[in-house]
This record gives C-alpha cells, sequence and structure tokens, in this order.
C-alpha cells in the first residue's frame, strides 16, 4: 500500500511541477509520420517561433548538421525522419530510416545521435527498381483526426514576481503572495509585499493526482502501456516516451522503445524481405504500407500489421494493375485512400483502368482491417501521377489529387466518384497548358487562421522569435500547394516570383461555396525538382531535389509565394530521396552522403 | 663524516618520540574546525587550516573506525556529512567532536578519535504528519538541511540546525542539549538545504516547493529573532551546500525550473544575491542568468549547484555550474555585467554532452584553493561521461560515469580572466563533493543509481518488454539500482590518484557529503554507517 500512496503523493507533486514543466518549454511540434499526419497534409497547424512573420526577420540559419554512416543504396541514404517531442520527457527526437538496414535516432536540439540500431541480416547489392534495404520512412501512431490549431506559444502559469519579506521577531517567516502581477520595465529592486501569515499547519500544495498517472515501475498495472500512452497521449512526466514502428530489410516488422531502438515487441514477419515499400504509416493499432515494383516478390499492393496484437495478423490486397503511389492516407473514418498509378505500359494497359480484380490510375477506398476495396474512382483520360491529400469541409472528407495533365481533382471520400466512380466532386482544367507536369510528388494542405483578439501578451521564453500567439481560429483560405515539374503558363493567372524553369510551387486557392472551386494564386521561385513542401505555421518549406545537384531549401510565404528565406549554397549534397520533415521548431533535410542539415531559429543554447 | 654515538641515537629516538607526542597531543590543540558544509561561507571546500594531511601520508590512509547511527533513512536519505568542532569542552574533557545530523531528526555527538558517540538528539516536533501526508524521493520530510556550527567561546560550540517542523534549534555540541529554546523559522514539512551562518544569521535555501514552502533563500537573525525571505520567482534552490555568503555578506543562490524574465521579474535559471537590509529583510542585490537560461529550461538543465565566492588576487569571483556542465566565472562586483548575463568566462562542455537532465552533468559541490605557490584552482566533480570536447593536460583516463577537472584560474592579460583546465581525475561512479586539504584533492562517487526516467526494456529482457522514457525518480526503483560509495584522495596538482577506499564502503551515498578535518575524512553512506579515513597520526593518537 506504501508504494501506491507514495506514488499518488509523488505524482501530485510531480503533476504540479509538471504543469509548470510543460509551459513555456522548447517547441513541442511532431512529426510523427511521412506528410505529417494521417490525412497526408504536410502542415505543422502551429509553432512556438516558425511564422512568416519571424521568418521575415533574419534568425532562421542552420542550427547543426550531423554525418551520419549510412552508405547510399540507389542513391538513397536517409529517409525523412519522424519528430517525437519529450523523449526521456525533455528531448525532440528525429527517428530516420536508412536503406542500409539501420535506424539513427537524433537530439533535434543538439544533433547529437542519440541512439542508432542496425538490423542483421546482409542486404544483396540490389537494382535501381528494387534497391533492397529499407525503403520506407518510419511512423508513430497517429491520429485520425488532425488536432486543431494551437495558439503559439502561451505564456503558462507565472510563479509570480521576486519579492522578499520579514516576519515579526520569534514569528517566523511569512510566505510571501506568489500571484504577483506581472510588471515590466526596467527590473527593480524587490519591493516589500504585505507580510501575510505563514500556514498553520505548512500544508502540501495539494493537486488532486489523476487515476491515470500512477508511475511505472511503481505499480506497474501493465507491462506494457496502451499504444494511446505510448505515443504520448497523456500522462505528462510520467508518460512513456513511446515507440517508432520499422520495418527491417529482412521484412520483419518491428516496435521500437524511442528510448533505446531496442525491439520492445517481438519482431514479426511482414512484407517479404527484399519488398520495396512506402513511408509507413500507424492508425487504429494498424501499421500500413504499399509495395510496388514487385521487388522480393511481393506483389504491388498495400499491406497492413496489427501492432497491437501477439499475432501480429498481416492482410493485404493487391491491386493486379498499376503501383500504389506514395504511402496510404486515410479519411477521419479510417478509412484507408490509396492512389493507384498507371499499370506498367509493357503490360499493355493504359490510363484510367479498372479491370476486374485490378486497378491502375485509380483512387480506392479500402477497409482499414481487412484491406478489402469498399470504393473506388477512376476516370479514362485521368493518370494519377502523385498520392492524394484528404481534407474537411462542411463536414465531409475531400479527397485531393493531382493528375499528370495538370489538373486537380476533389473526390468525396465517402463515395469516390459516385455511384459509376467516375465523377469527382471537382476537376478544374489543366494549370499547367501542357508546358509542365505535376510532379510526383504530392501536394500540401493547409489553411490560413483568421485571428481573434489576442490574450495578454507575455514575455518570450526563449531567445527565439515568438509566432503570434494569439488564438487563432481555422477558418481562412485554403491552400493547395503542387509541386510543379516545370515551367507554368504565363496565363494561369498567379502571381509569379521569377522565372521558373526546372520546377516551382503552385500554390492554389481551393474555396467551397456550394461547390468548389480553385484560383491559381502564386508560383514560387524556380525550384528544380521540389519535393512536396511542409507547412509551418504559414510557412512553406520547400525543398528542391534534382539528382545532380545540391539540395535547397527555401521558406515560402504560404499564402504568396514570396522567397522569405533560403538555405543558399548551406547544402553540399543532393537530398536524399524524400528526406525532409520537420518538427521541434525545425526543418531537417537530409543528403545523400548521409548528412542531416537542421535549420532553425537560435534557442541560445550556448 | 658525522659518527653516531649512542647518545645520538638515543637523542635521536627522543626528537622522534617528542615529535610523535607532538602529533598526539599538539594536534587537537591546534585542531581546526569544519564547521559548515564546504567548511566556509564562500562554499569553497578548501580546508586552508589542514595540516595532517599532506601529499606523502594520504596513501596510507586507513579506516580508522566506522561506526552506524541509529538513524531511521528516508527515502534515499539518511546522514549529512559531519561538521567537526576541533576542541570541544565535553564532561570527558576537550574532544574533537563530529556533529552528524540524521534524516529522521536526529543529531549525534561523536567523538572523532574513537568514533564513541558522546550523545545524541531527537528533536521534539510541533509538526504531525497526518495520516494522508506521504512522501517520496524529492519531497522526503524530516530534517533536510546540514546543520551549521559556531565557536562562541573556547571550547564552546553552538549547533544551529532547522528540524522537520522547520524550527530553528541551537544545540550545545558539547551534549546536545538546548542553548535556547527552539525558534519559529520556516513553516514545516519543507526542503531547506544546508545552513550557512554568518554575522549573526542563519541563511538557507528551499526547493521543491516541499510542504507548500515556495522556493526561496531564508534567514534568521540571531539577535532580533526575525525571520525574512526572498523569494526570486524561480525554481527550486537545491545547491548541495546551500546559500553561499561572500564576504560582504551578499547571499548567492541558485535558481531552477522557471523562465528567466527579469522583465516580469521572474529569475529562474540564475544565480540571485540577497542581503540583509537595516530591518533584516533580504534584499535583491544581483543576478546572473547565463545566456542559454532558457535553452536550460527547456531541458531541464537548472542551476542546481551552490556558487563558490572567494578572492583571488584582489577580485571578488563567484563561480557556478549547473546540470548543463559548463563552468561560469562571475565579478562578484557585477554579477553578469550591465546586462547581468555577461561572465568573465564561460567555460566550454566538461560533460553531459548529451543535454540529459537527469544523471548527467553536475549535481555535487565544486572546491576553490590556493596552492603553495598563489595559483588558483577550481575543481568540479560531475556525473556521466566527460565532454568529447574537454581535454586537460593531464588525464587519467576519460570518465564514463563521472570524475573531477581541475582548472586554474589565470589572468591570461589584464582584467581577462580564464578557467583553464589542469587536469582530469580518473573515472568516478557518480562524482560528488570535492574538499580540499594541504594540496590534497578528497572526493568520493556516491555509487547511487541517480536516472530519473524508465529504460526501455526489449521483449526479450529480463521484466521486458517495457517502454521507458517516463519519470521515475523514486527510492523503491533507484535504491536497489544503488552501488558502493567509493572515496578518494587525489594529488591537487596533478589529480593523480594518491589513495582509494576501494570496496571498504559498502554501501552508497544520496545527497550526504564529505567531510575532511584534521586527517581525517568522513563519510556517510544509506545504511546509516558513518566512516572515518584517516592517516597514521590521526591514527596514532586514537
Amino acid at each position: 500500500m506504501r508504494l501506491h500512496t507514495t506514488s499518488i503523493a509523488a505524482v501530485t507533486t510531480l503533476v504540479t511541477a509538471g504543469i509548470v514543466l510543460g509551459q513555456g518549454r522548447g517547441n513541442p511540434t511532431e512529426w510523427p509520420t511521412a506528410y505529417g499526419d494521417a490525412q497526408h497534409t504536410s502542415w505543422i497547424r502551429s509553432d512556438v517561433s516558425i511564422s512568416p512573420e519571424t521568418m521575415s526577420q533574419p534568425g532562421f540559419e542552420l542550427q547543426w548538421t550531423t554525418t551520419l554512416v549510412s552508405p547510399a543504396r540507389r542513391g538513397v541514404s536517409l529517409s525523412p525522419g519522424v519528430v517525437t517531442s519529450g523523449v526521456n520527457i525533455f528531448t525532440p527526437l528525429s527517428t530516420i530510416a536508412a536503406p542500409s538496414n539501420q535506424i539513427f535516432a537524433i537530439d533535434n536540439d543538439t544533433g547529437n545521435l542519440f541512439w542508432t540500431r542496425r538490423f542483421d541480416g546482409t542486404l544483396a547489392a540490389g537494382t535501381a527498381a528494387c534497391p533492397g534495404g529499407i525503403s520506407g520512412a518510419l511512423t508513430r501512431m497517429v491520429s485520425l483526426t488532425t488536432p486543431a490549431p494551437g495558439p503559439g506559444r502561451g505564456g503558462g502559469r507565472g510563479r509570480g514576481a521576486y519579492s522578499s519579506a520579514v516576519g515579526e521577531p520569534g514569528a517566523g517567516v511569512p510566505i510571501p503572495s506568489r500571484g504577483g502581477g506581472a510588471g515590466r520595465g526596467t527590473p527593480a529592486p524587490a519591493t516589500t509585499p504585505p507580510p501575510t501569515p505563514a500556514p498553520a499547519g505548512g500544508g502540501r500544495a495539494t493537486v488532486a493526482p489523476p487515476a491515470s498517472t500512477i508511475p511505472p515501475g511503481q505499480s506497474r498495472p501493465s507491462p506494457f502501456p496502451t499504444n494511446a500512452a505510448a505515443q504520448g497521449g497523456g500522462g505528462g512526466l510520467f508518460r512513456p516516451s513511446g515507440v517508432v514502428y520499422a520495418v527491417s530489410a529482412d521484412g520483419m516488422f518491428r516496435t521500437l522503445g524511442l528510448v533505446s531502438g531496442k525491439d520492445v515487441r517481438r519482431p514479426a514477419p511482414f512484407l517479404p524481405p527484399g519488398a520495396r515499400f512506402s513511408d509507413l504509416i500507424a492508425v487504429n493499432d494498424m501499421v500500413y504500407t504499399a509495395t510496388t515494383h514487385g521487388c522480393g516478390g511481393a506483389a504491388n499492393g498495400i499491406w497492413a500489421i496489427d501492432a497491437s496484437s501477439d499475432t501480429k495478423t498481416v492482410v493485404s490486397w493487391k491491386t493486379n494493375g498499376g503501383d500504389p503511389l506514395g504511402s496510404v492516407a486515410f479519411a477521419t473514418n479510417g478509412t484507408a485512400i490509396v492512389a493507384i498509378g498507371p499499370r506498367d505500359l509493357t503490360s499493355g494497359a493504359g490510363p484510367g483502368d479498372v479491370t476486374s480484380g485490378g486497378y491502375a490510375n485509380a483512387i480506392v477506398a479500402l477497409d482499414p482491417k481487412t484491406l478489402t476495396v469498399t470504393d473506388w474512382f477512376t476516370q479514362p483520360g485521368v493518370e494519377l501521377v502523385a498520392p492524394p491529400v484528404v481534407f474537411q469541409e462542411a463536414g465531409k472528407d475531400i479527397v485531393a489529387v493531382t493528375t499528370r495533365d495538370g489538373r486537380i481533382l476533389l473526390l468525396d471520400a465517402g463515395s469516390l466518384g459516385g455511384t459509376n466512380h467516375d465523377s469527382p466532386l471537382f476537376a478544374s482544367a489543366s494549370l499547367t497548358g501542357g508546358a509542365a507536369t505535376f510532379a510526383a510528388e504530392s501536394p500540401a494542405m493547409w489553411q490560413e487562421r483568421v485571428a481573434v483578439p489576442p490574450a495578454a501578451a507575455t514575455a518570450p521564453a526563449t531567445g527565439a522569435p515568438v509566432a503570434p500567439s494569439a488564438p487563432l481560429a481555422p477558418d481562412g483560405a485554403r491552400w493547395l500547394l503542387i509541386p510543379v515539374a516545370g515551367p507554368l503558363p504565363a496565363n494561369l493567372g498567379a502571381a509569379g516570383n521569377g522565372a521558373v524553369s526546372t520546377g516551382a510551387i503552385l500554390g492554389v486557392r481551393i474555396a467551397h461555396q456550394d461547390k468548389f472551386s480553385v484560383q491559381p494564386a502564386w508560383i514560387s521561385r524556380n525550384i528544380a525538382a521540389p519535393l512536396t513542401p511542409i507547412v509551418v505555421n504559414g510557412v512553406a518549406f520547400a525543398a528542391s531535389g534534382p539528382s545532380n545537384a545540391p539540395a535547397g531549401l527555401y521558406a515560402l510565404d504560404g499564402a504568396t509565394g514570396k522567397t522569405l528565406w533560403q538555405s543558399e549554397n548551406t547544402i553540399v549534397s543532393a537530398l536524399s530521396g524524400r528526406s525532409l520533415w520537420a518538427g521541434s521548431g525545425h526543418v531537417f533535410v537530409g543528403t545523400r552522403d548521409g548528412t542531416v542539415y537542421a535549420f532553425g531559429f537560435a534557442m541560445e543554447r550556448h | 663524516m658525522r659518527i653516531t654515538t649512542i647518545a645520538d641515537q638515543d637523542l635521536g629516538r627522543a626528537r622522534r618520540c617528542l615529535a610523535l607526542a607532538l602529533l598526539v597531543f599538539w594536534v587537537p590543540l591546534m585542531a581546526s574546525d569544519y564547521l559548515t558544509e564546504g567548511n566556509d561561507p564562500g562554499r569553497t571546500g578548501w580546508m586552508k587550516d589542514e595540516r595532517v594531511f599532506t601529499l606523502a601520508n594520504v596513501k596510507d590512509m586507513k579506516l580508522l573506525w566506522k561506526v552506524k547511527l541509529d538513524s531511521r533513512p528516508r527515502e534515499m536519505h539518511n546522514l549529512f556529512s559531519p561538521l567537526v568542532a576541533g576542541r570541544v569542552t565535553t564532561a570527558r574533557g576537550p574532544r574533537e567532536v563530529a556533529i552528524v545530523a540524521g534524516v529522521s531528526d536526529d543529531l549525534f555527538g561523536i567523538d572523532v578519535v574513537s568514533g564513541d558517540l558522546l550523545w545524541k538528539r531527537r528533536y521534539e516536533s510541533t509538526f504531525a504528519p497526518s495520516a494522508n501526508t506521504v512522501y517520496h524521493t524529492l519531497c522526503l520530510g524530516g530534517q533536510t538541511a546540514m546543520p551549521a556550527m559556531e565557536q562562541v567561546s573556547p571550547g564552546k560550540y553552538t549547533i544551529y540546525a532547522i528540524a522537520w517542523d522547520g524550527r530553528l534549534h541551537q544545540i550545545n555540541a558539547a551534549d546536545g542539549s538546548d542553548v535556547a529554546p527552539p525558534e519559529k523559522f520556516l513553516p514545516p514539512n519543507g526542503k531547506p538545504y544546508a545552513l550557512n551562518v554568518v554575522n549573526g544569521a542563519v541563511y538557507t535555501a528551499t526547493a521543491q516547493n516541499c510542504g507548500g514552502v515556495p522556493n526561496a533563500m531564508y534567514s534568521y537573525h540571531l539577535a532580533t529573532r526575525k525571520a525574512s525571505t526572498f523569494h526570486p520567482a524561480g525554481g527550486g534552490m537545491w545547491g548541495r551546500r546551500g546559500a553561499a555568503v561572500s564576504p560582504e555578506g551578499v547571499v548567492y543562490m541558485v535558481t531552477g525550473d522557471a523562465a528567466f524574465s527579469p522583465q516580469t521579474r521572474s529569475l529562474g535559471n540564475a544565480i540571485v544575491g540577497a542581503r540583509l537590509d537595516a530591518v533584516q529583510q533580504l534584499q535583491l542585490v544581483d543576478y546572473f542568468a547565463p545566456r542559454n537560461a532558457n535553452w536550460m529550461r527547456a531541458r531541464d538543465l537548472d542551476l542546481n549547484v551552490t556558487p563558490m565566492a572567494f578572492d583571488y588576487r584582489g577580485r571578488k569571483f563567484l563561480v557556478g555550474t549547473s546540470k548543463e556542465c559548463r563552468v561560469w566565472l562571475l565579478d562578484r562586483e557585477a554579477l553578469g555585467g550591465e546586462d547581468h548575463r555577461t561572465t568573465l568566462d564561460t567555460t566550454p562542455l566538461l560533460c553531459n554532452d548529451d543535454q540529459a537532465f537527469d544523471a548527467k552533468g553536475v549535481w555535487g559541490a565544486m572546491a576553490a584553493w590556493q596552492d603553495g605557490r598563489g595559483e588558483q584552482w577550481v575543481l568540479v566533480p560531475f556525473w556521466g561521461p566527460v565532454s568529447r570536447t574537454f581535454h586537460a593536460p593531464i588525464e587519467y583516463g576519460r570518465p564514463k560515469m563521472g570524475g573531477v577537472a581541475a582548472y586554474k584560474l589565470e589572468e591570461t592579460s589584464p582584467g581577462q580572466w580564464r578557467l583553464n583546465p589542469a587536469w582530469l581525475s580518473r573515472d568516478m561512479d557518480m562524482a560528488e563533493e570535492v574538499v580540499v586539504a594541504n594540496g590534497v584533492v578528497f572526493a568520493y562517487g556516491s555509487g547511487e543509481d541517480t536516472t530519473q526516467t524508465l529504460p526501455d526494456l526489449a521483449w526479450n529482457e529480463p521484466d521486458g518488454p517495457w517502454v521507458g522514457g517516463g519519470l521515475n525518480p523514486y527510492s523503491e526503483r533507484r535504491i536497489p539500482n544503488s552501488r558502493h560509495a567509493t572515496l578518494y584522495a587525489l594529488d591537487g596538482q596533478t589529480g593523480q590518484e594518491l589513495w582509494s577506499s576501494g570496496d571498504q564502503i559498502t554501501s552508497w551515498s544520496h545527497w550526504s557529503g564529505l567531510t575532511v578535518a584534521n586527517g581525517r575524512a568522513y563519510l556517510g553512506t544509506f545504511d546509516g554507517m558513518l566512516y572515518s579515513f584517516g592517516v597514521r597520526a590521526a591514527q596514532a593518537g586514537k
């Protein structure tokens, strides 16, 4: 019994402390999976320090580089990372898979290697189509619903202002009032507040402990936390740091503790060895990936494993047609949404093809548990080139997808293509005019926020610039940011930001008043071979990824496309695949030489 | 050629006997005192007056005695390091007496020659924890502050101690009797740290808001019986040696978790200085926060080490450090300069490359001393691996579990002061307090489990699987994982190990401390054992 009561007391005190600990410290933004969330929006809603305003000021710069010993396989050495805040309570961590059958964990603040893990086994040489090794990014469990935008940095509970007091002779010390107003201005000598009586009993601070926060190791009700707890779903300082999911080169499914990289669950067979698999994504205790190119004998299709069960049941679905494009996205009801590309042209089939039992150039909805097809969309003449993004509008999940001929299609996720499976809610005209194609990269989706009257300003708690902290509502303009592989037509009607020759980001405003409409609004500066941009608090970070030149990183105003910042010649190697991610106030780029570049505002770390 | 005669031999023997007699009988007469944690108000850990220990004889240290005291542990705490009064007039005659506080409101008087208990005292308490009052490692209840002592007249010493009920006791070191009735000082059930008695005032500081007692500095003016507090609106003030007091009477202490925002009068992660004013009220005098204070807050790298105040070549220095594991050299006449954030020197990281909030960094207590050539040294013990970037001209390996680093304070150009690495000790298992006596550096590895989060356990490990990373600083987990303490004597000039207690100490030490005086070194451990190691001269005096 004593253990229990001790725990409660400890929780009482430490939760009290934790309230303070958790406020105003560091930058808690996370990137739990490729594309940032289950809907693949690539959007971090709010951030402590990054905003169009702060990016317009000096200070955003290279913070550190770390070179990892990770031999490239077929031009890729590092996957996009996954960011977890609060590992061992206070460490923001990026976990990065490498084709060399390794996982790296890096402290986002310092660039120090936190742990590394190399899985057993010898890798075959691989081919361009089937490089072998780990081909998909890691994932943590993600929620099906995206969090509401936060208010940015809040002030948190203060501890009052400094003060002093003196007691009457023999009366002991008076305890000063701690609610002191936070006067501003030049620091002044302490004033003397009126003495207040000491508490008669000297009682403890009394904060009722939440029943669910018995510290592990004290009573250990379960040896393994729920996924929600493991993923940081609550529990304050006592919550476990969580796990990250991986697939090693031998196709085994791995559940790795974020503190150490150890297998905290028995590895389980998932994919055929040598399979080429996409970035992982995990929702509702299931982990999903897509296989392509028939590598390792794995048919093109979608695979899922029950991460929570002891049996680790695996289900899969074959496209019997094209390769899945990218990884799996989800509607908010849990339905898996997959874009299927064209069939291998050697097979003789063409665009817009759903034959009996086979899918190509289609958007397919799958039951999340059984991976059986529940719905699909395809249309003659539509050739899909990139994974979709899902957003919510008027209570519906809307699937946005781009086509090779430069169109934007919007589909009702609840009825893909209608009864005939060929009718989108909206289809734009071609925006590329035949001069360019949309890149084979998913669009990003973000929404401007309209400020409501700000709360009282509070002092910054870090040396970094502080993004606006007023509560914001997500009811502003919605944007689709589309990577484009070449110049766009001059008559597009979008504001330009310089000549475009080898690629750009196209900003398209999406409006909905009974019907959808799209308005090309801006074209970024030239960005060669751009990846899907990542939007952080209204700033779109775009990376240029040509295979024959050093990568570049650009910060664009998400509403105008104006270049706010660029990395110039900082990055000296080509981008490693799609190795771009963000979180904890940083934007990270991984290059083919195994180097991770961390850009952000200085934290006055030294 | 000198011819030695029988008479010469007799004379030589007589001289040796006389020397021995002087050692045996004169040493107590010349004995120095260790009256407060860190030996002096500035908390330098330097036993300036030590004459018995020498670089030559310390290699012959032996276990003189050990005694198990009737002190009940609370959480991971038990005994505090002894205070030593060199010559106390007791009923049994003059004695060198060690005063040992136990966490369960106990106080012991011990004859240091024999290890015999002279007296024992348990404070009567006005505080009765309710049935619902429960404790844990951080808020443990009991007597948490190492007492302090003053010599009030030849042979007479008064001990100052704060009991669990928050009252200040004044006790006769000769017999444990009250010199004055206990006085109200703090609210009960708090967590005060080591006391400092200077110019008629008793100082302490508190942490963790235990018992609802705010994290603050406190003073008790003995003549007026007025208690005062300065509340810096920071986090816990948990430097091991309590507050330091400069020769100017300024009380310095570190603050932990909170924003450093002087505009809003919040002095978190800072060093604050306060002084008693004319009405015996503590008033803010100055403050310093490192430029990365808020980074430190983000990573919970509190300022957690009592700063040291000392003078050298006409300059008034203050030296601080923290879990982050840099050392700050400050000028007491303008703490942190005009912006309160500018040091005279800031060292690169000594340890804690990982910037972890637990089990790494500086957690013990530093020392500052001058050698015979007048060179000023600063010694910094640390937990965990030495930084990859720290290098000293003399190194005894690259510590993994902890160690001691020595810096020389040097004026590299007029007005430009630097802390230059001089040596790096051997590996020590969680190196804690450092005390310097006659050129010998005494340090110890506590051997305690200092982790505060749970580790991952793989599915095929014993007790696995477990997803780690959650906070768990609790005694139930850490006590079984703790090891044993080891005491070391090092050459102050080179850091070379001269002596080690090896495996003689069988338990570990948490938040206790190290005392060195008159040829004896003392360490208390969790099991209630007080160890006394010493050199032959002291042994001969037994």
